[in-house]
């Protein structure tokens, strides 16, 4: 099993790794796929089968689709043009690539400074989590935890949430129309 | 150890997709490796019932296709948060049930809207 | 997971039937359009024609497997791989009979929804691949199809869960030992109908294929096996869907004693793959406009006014 936890974070890295490098974009939505697809397997390891299959549902069936109309919709002459107006220099150091890159290393850095610092085996949280019984032993409904608390202890940001969705449904409302009625 | 007996019972979903892309990668390397070989101009160009091609057909498509797209992430989200609620939904009861109601209006005033600007009707 | 029976050979005998099912229904599918039409259909390879399954494999294989160099190459080769794997991932989850089934999961239902919004995957990518206009105009429809029902799909499968209580298809098949649930969710049943035709993209609802407009759509390219792919993967789509129509809505294994369990599970299911061929023959194709406008304005509050009904039922009871 822990050769498979290796073999789907690899894969993950590896397509993240493209995605970020390529410069055909087609080809790096088609990463990000297998990105998101790896990283679903890596939830079920985490125990959250719930969130596991909502991945798998949500970004790869439905945001990715979304990334693949919205490439289909662009002006393919325009993306040409762009293209080949930094084609010159070498692929992973281009002087635009800069501040990303300066970004991700700042982030990595970051991380790596949490890492290290975290006293893992010696964690406050976790002592009072088992002192409290409250832990998942893994023969749980992940799926009906999930439910009584989103409607009980969660209530407000599940509620929250909602409003936020109909924003969404006004604003791509909005975004049709105005395409309409040019 | 438990981590271990829960990620395991996936197994048979990973041996049975690793099966499934095996049949198809080896039928397709067989027809590949045994169907013939015959390269000729006609087949070099994108089949159009015989018309020549013209232009590329990488070109920019209606944009009520991507509405029905966002529509469907949208309510792809809905459903995935409505399924906790309908299995447990014995224990929550009546309550649990206005809370969800309350959570679906929401998302269908916004909807309604969505309709009545007329964003799904093709004509427009 | 306590099977009597060694998984092992769950896997392979779901596998091997899965396959020869499909490979079956070229036969079943040509004779019973042919019978409801008025024709012979195929009669000359072997006895009734049943030789035509061979033939048509043959054909398959020895057939110029060809990659047109205007196409994206990785991508034309990786899409019809995408319909048949997620469907071949989907019947893992189907109880055959009781204690048969490959991986009995709490969240078995959400499984299969999740691998059913991959195969959208394989029409746009097969049709984006091939670089033509016809595919193009397949692919963008059939996408927005196969996501638009998408949703109602999972609506309708709601009701069952709120009966049920559970996402386990093997509970769910329990759950109906005391009445099946083509009943209280007739309604529910008609929504994953029409839902589980445009996922499949069969006949009323093949717009993205629709040989009289735009040839052969998304893979109007596709020559070989690969086009073979996709023929096979619409009619392993056909079976698990009957599949799931039997084992939600119609008692899966249960029936009367005097046959075993699995014997019903079969003879439901190719009922149903008859309704879809019966469908196919009957119905004319709408036009992709109405398609996702019937979807979204009709199908969509209908879904929600099931779930509202059988839900405050469901309370009073």
């Amino acid at each position: 099993m822990t050769a498979i936890f290796y073999i789907l974070a690899g894969i993950m890295l590896a397509a993240a790794c493209y995605v970020a490098v390529s410069r055909d974009i087609a080809r790096a939505v088609f990463c990000f796929f297998g990105v998101l697809f790896a990283m679903a397997g890596l939830y079920i390891f985490a125990l959250a089968d719930f969130v596991a299959v909502t991945q798998i549902l949500v970004y790869a069936g439905g945001v990715v689709v979304l990334m693949i109309f919205a490439l289909m919709l662009t002006d393919k002459q325009l993306l040409e043009n762009i293209r080949r107006g930094e084609s010159s220099g070498p692929r992973l150091f281009r002087a635009r690539a800069l501040p990303s890159i300066l970004l991700a290393l700042a982030v990595f850095a970051v991380l790596l400074q949490v890492i290290t610092a975290v006293d893992w085996g010696n964690m406050a949280w976790r002592h009072e989590a088992v002192a409290a019984g409250n832990r998942i032993t893994g023969h749980e409904n992940m799926v009906e935890n999930v439910g009584v608390n989103l409607m009980t202890r969660y209530l407000l940001p599940f509620e929250v949430i909602s409003v936020f969705l109909l924003a969404a449904l006004i604003g791509a409302a909005y975004l049709a129309r105005g395409r309409t009625n040019n | 150890m438990l981590l271990q007996s829960s990620a395991s019972s996936y197994l048979p979903i990973l041996i049975q997709g690793i099966m499934a892309l095996a049949f198809v990668g080896i039928t397709m390397v067989i027809t590949h490796l045994v169907g013939p070989k015959r390269r000729t101009i006609d087949k070099l160009t994108p089949f159009e019932s015989g018309i020549s091609s013209v232009g590329n057909a990488r070109s920019p498509f209606s944009i009520k296709y991507f509405l029905v797209a966002i529509l469907f992430v949208l309510f792809d989200v809905e459903v995935i948060f409505m399924y906790p609620w309908a299995v447990n939904f014995r224990e929550l009861g009546g309550k649990g049930m206005i809370e969800m109601f309350v959570f679906m209006g929401m998302l269908l005033l916004g909807f309604f809207y969505v309709i009545r600007k007329g964003a799904l009707d093709w004509e427009k | 997971m306590e099977t009597a029976i060694n998984p092992w050979w769950i896997i392979g005998g779901v596998l091997f039937a899965v396959l020869n099912t499909a490979a079956g229904l070229i036969w079943v599918e040509r004779r019973m359009l042919a019978l409801w039409q008025d024709r012979y259909g195929p009669n000359r390879a072997g006895p009734f024609g049943l030789l035509i399954v061979l033939a048509d494999s043959i054909k398959m294989f020895f057939k110029e497997d060809w990659i047109p160099p205007f196409a994206d190459r990785l991508v034309f080769v990786f899409a019809p791989a995408i319909v048949v794997a997620t469907v071949l991932m989907s019947f893992t989850i189907i109880p055959v009979a009781p204690g048969v089934v490959v991986a009995d999961f709490n969240i078995g239902l959400l499984l299969f929804l999740a691998f059913s919004s991959l195969g959208a995957y394989s029409i746009m990518l097969g049709g984006w691949a091939s670089n033509n206009k016809y595919a193009l105009l397949g692919a963008m429809r059939g996408a927005a199809q196969m996501i638009t029902y998408e949703v109602f799909m999972g609506l309708s499968l709601m009701g069952v869960v709120l009966l049920s209580g559970s996402f386990n298809l093997t509970d769910i098949v329990l759950a109906q030992q005391d009445g099946w649930f083509i009943v209280p969710q007739f309604i529910g049943f008609f929504i994953f109908l029409v839902a589980g035709l445009a996922e499949t993209h069969r006949l009323p609802f093949d717009i993205p294929e629709s040989e009289s407009e735009l040839v052969a759509g998304f893979h109007t390219e596709y020559s070989g096996m690969k086009f073979g792919m996709f023929f096979i993967g619409e009619y392993m789509g056909v079976t698990l869907i009957s599949a799931l129509v039997t084992t939600l809505y119609f008692g899966g294994w249960l029936g009367p004693d005097f046959l075993p369990p699995i014997f019903w599970f079969l003879a439901k299911t190719f009922a149903f793959i008859c309704l879809f061929i019966l469908l196919r023959a009957s119905l004319p194709r709408p036009r992709y406009d109405q398609l996702v406008e019937y979807g979204w304005k009709f199908l969509l509050p209908l879904a929600l006014v099931n779930l509202l009904v059988t839900g405050a039922i469901r309370l009073m009871q």
